[in-house]
């Protein structure tokens, strides 16, 4: 995956609050979901950035594009290693939003998105995933491979912090891939897939430990 | 500001001797006596409800020195401000004066690094810090003032509350003030400022004076993240504070005093460690790290319980500021306290205060009779709205949100992230009575909805960044530990340590308290 443009690198560097800079931020955040090609979009994930032109509409707020604002949640919410992170990303990005903005959808479905992830339901989450129509941005990134297969590790890591083990048909209704256990068996999380079991590979989560502190921690 | 050519005898020589402190001398031990107690005495003296005079009046007594009193002006404004009740224009002079000074120390700064150069400036980090702290306050009420108005002055557009009346006139002239003023306090420019000492104070060979306005710019501009709601901004903006950026002793100083670290800077002006604390606090809580939130706030909370119990902070002026500040940090370890129930997440000292202070409210939020909102909208910092409203559709178009939108949006967040704790809660109580029990039973136990979803859930909401000396980690905030396998849940619970010592010292320190209340006693016989 390419690295962070060297005129956003000097961006971020130099006069970073300059409204000028909004339609650099603009173009950057696009390209961060257009395709190169089926395994990859033009740029990496760069939260950083985002959240630079989500503060530059939040002091300019007459130059405010409701349509990035969206795709600035939906990448936070699919590019996070696990659910907890995705949703925690898109709360703090939301703490720099106003009410206003998000009440025309596609937000409010987005946030009931993020809700489902953070209560790891994921089933409900797919399907309203997949039910946003109203930005197109939002609908190329939930049809992208690379979108969804990101969303996919995120949730396959989130289940190995719980699961030792578990059914095989729960874990692909969870990643919402049909018959296809592929991804599962291919992903360096899974020990490997037993029957209709899928055995995690041992972590600090989802194994006995060896004492637990009073003050919280393993 | 009046004019004053009759200047007290005292007046002219601690104006000559505080010129004196800051260009030539700059000895730190005189400049603190100049800075603290003079000015105080002096203030209480003859300006206890009137301004200092203009600096034109005190010219003569610094050789007309165009840094210095700018310097100075800042600092007879910051009086004028605290005795006064600033109009539009007093505020927006308020912007000219810092804009005048910053912009005068920036352009010494490239006047080159010769230490001996008279055209460099020493101020002590208290200063420094009270500059930068009073700059981001008058931003602060700037922001406030100004949605106030445009929100006032929206009442009475069509479909306000009092469309068809007349505003009065002080509506419209504020209006017109702000409008003719719409680049004053602009937040991209309060930014930059910080930006500018920041980059210019951590640059190689920067003199002392220069660090220390980096430092504190940094502080300064951590709290500005957070009153802004960027708390991802605020805490990464406290990251020049190191042990490894070391600033040599001034060069006015005693032969004794050593050079000191940023951290060691900050935590020497204790109104900067402490605005600095809350408000790093305040940004790991929005951001789901409590166990780095209790850790920032309960150690400083524990030294000041230790201050106020002692008395020593008694004779600290601006005491005031500082409880209340004690009083927030109270209210948030309540709420990340009883959010995470785990033993030594604070020290002991601070756990009493905060059962002593919160101890009713956290029962009925138990109950499950309230929720944590009212104890964190004491708590929570006054946020503000940094952009400028579009004042010439006050009185024909109006505002569809409330002057407190700015504040709401974070209040909502937080319970928004609060949302599923009881449930969580109620989730933990049953874990704790099992060692191994099948997922089906427990279910049947909690009865909850998608049961199997809130298992997920609560291992990975207490999933949090902490702070440590390996850099940030992922640890957890539950004191139990559990996991999944083959339908059984098996769940670790924290052993339970037997903590005797903490009986013993608590009760050593209530016989010292109550002998010391003893030996204050006089008695005749």
């Amino acid at each position: 995956m390419p690295s962070r443009p060297s005129d956003i690198a000097s961006l971020l560097k130099g006069d970073r609050y300059n409204p000028d800079n909004i339609s650099k931020l603009e173009s950057y955040l696009v390209s961060q979901v257009q395709q190169a090609d089926a395994s990859a979009p033009v740029s990496a994930y760069d939260v950083d950035a985002n959240r630079t032109l989500i503060k530059l509409y939040q002091f300019f707020p007459l130059q405010t594009k409701v349509d990035y604002v969206v795709l600035v949640e939906a990448l936070a919410l699919v590019y996070g290693d696990d659910a907890n992170e995705g949703s925690r990303d898109f709360g703090a990005l939301g703490c720099l939003i106003k009410e206003s903005v998000k009440k025309e959808e596609p937000f409010p479905t987005l946030l009931r998105c993020t809700d489902l992830l953070d209560s790891c339901q994921f089933v409900d989450f797919w399907a309203s995933f997949h039910s946003i129509e109203e930005n197109s941005f939002v609908v190329a990134l939930s049809k992208s491979q690379h979108g969804q297969n990101a969303l996919r590790r995120s949730i396959l890591n989130t289940l190995s912090l719980t699961f030792k083990s578990t059914k095989l048909s729960f874990v692909l209704e969870q990643l919402d891939l049909g018959k296809d256990d592929t991804m599962i068996r291919n992903s360096a999380i899974v020990e490997k897939i037993d029957g209709d079991s899928v055995i995690f590979c041992d972590n600090i989560e989802n194994v006995k430990s060896n004492k637990v502190n009073q003050d919280g921690g393993i | 500001m009046t004019v004053d050519d009759n200047l007290p005898g005292p007046l002219k020589d601690f104006i000559f001797d505080l010129h004196d402190s800051v260009r030539t001398s700059q000895i730190p031990s005189e400049q603190l006596v100049l800075y603290t107690a003079s000015f105080r005495n002096l203030t209480s003296k003859y300006f206890e409800k009137r301004p200092w005079p203009s600096p034109e009046a005190v010219s003569q007594e610094c050789g007309g020195d165009r840094v210095f009193l700018a310097i100075y002006r800042e600092l007879a404004q910051r009086h004028y401000h605290n005795i006064s009740r600033p109009s539009a224009r007093d505020r927006v002079q308020g912007w000219k004066v810092y804009v005048e000074l910053f912009e005068l120390l920036l352009a010494e700064a490239q006047g080159g690094d010769n230490p001996d150069d008279d055209s460099h400036f020493f101020l002590l980090p208290e200063w420094s810090f009270d500059i930068l702290h009073e700059f981001l306050y008058q931003f602060q009420g700037f922001c406030q003032f100004r949605t106030g108005v445009f929100y006032n002055a929206s009442k009475y557009a069509p479909g306000g509350t009092s469309a068809g009346k007349t505003p009065p006139a002080h509506i419209g002239e504020n209006l017109e003030i702000l409008k003719q003023n719409i680049d004053a306090w602009a937040v991209e420019k309060v930014m930059e400022y910080l930006d500018r000492f920041i980059k210019i104070g951590n640059s190689p060979n920067a003199p002392s004076a220069y660090q220390y306005l980096a430092i504190f710019a940094s502080v300064t501009l951590s709290r500005l993240e957070c009153l802004l709601g960027d708390y991802t901004s605020s805490l990464s903006a406290l990251s020049p504070i190191r042990a490894d950026f070391i600033i040599a002793p001034p060069r006015g100083s005693d032969p004794d005093v050593t050079e000191m670290s940023a951290e060691e800077v900050v935590d020497s002006v204790f109104a900067a460690k402490i605005s600095m604390t809350y408000h790093a606090g305040v940004s790991y809580l929005m951001l789901r790290r409590y166990k780095d939130a209790s850790k920032v706030l309960g150690d400083i909370c524990a030294t000041m319980g230790r201050g106020f119990k002692s008395g020593s902070y008694k004779k600290i002026t601006g005491i005031e500021q500082f409880t209340k500040l004690y009083d927030r940090m109270i209210a948030l370890l309540a709420i990340i306290t009883h959010a995470c129930p785990s033993y030594g997440l604070v020290d002991e000292s601070v756990a009493n205060t905060v059962r002593e202070k919160h101890g009713n409210q956290l029962s009925k939020i138990e109950a499950g009779e309230e929720g944590y909102e009212d104890l964190f909208i004491f708590a929570c910092p006054k946020f503000i709205n940094p952009s400028v409203p579009p004042y010439e559709d006050a009185l024909t178009v109006g505002s569809s949100v409330g002057h407190d939108a700015a504040y709401k949006l974070q209040v909502n967040h937080f319970m928004n992230e609060m949302s599923n704790q009881q449930t969580m809660m109620k989730l933990r109580s049953y874990m704790k009575l099992y060692t191994s029990i099948s997922m089906e039973k427990l279910g049947r136990l909690v009865m909850e909805e998608d049961f199997e979803s809130l298992l997920l859930s609560y291992k990975l909401k207490s999933r949090q960044i902490e702070n440590t000396d390996e850099g940030e980690v992922y640890g957890t905030v539950m004191d139990i530990h559990y996991f999944i396998k083959d339908g059984i849940i098996h769940v670790d619970e924290a052993e339970k340590q037997n903590r005797f010592e903490n009986y013993f010292l608590s009760q050593i320190s209530q016989s010292a308290d109550i002998m010391r209340d003893v030996e204050a006693l006089s008695v005749e016989v």
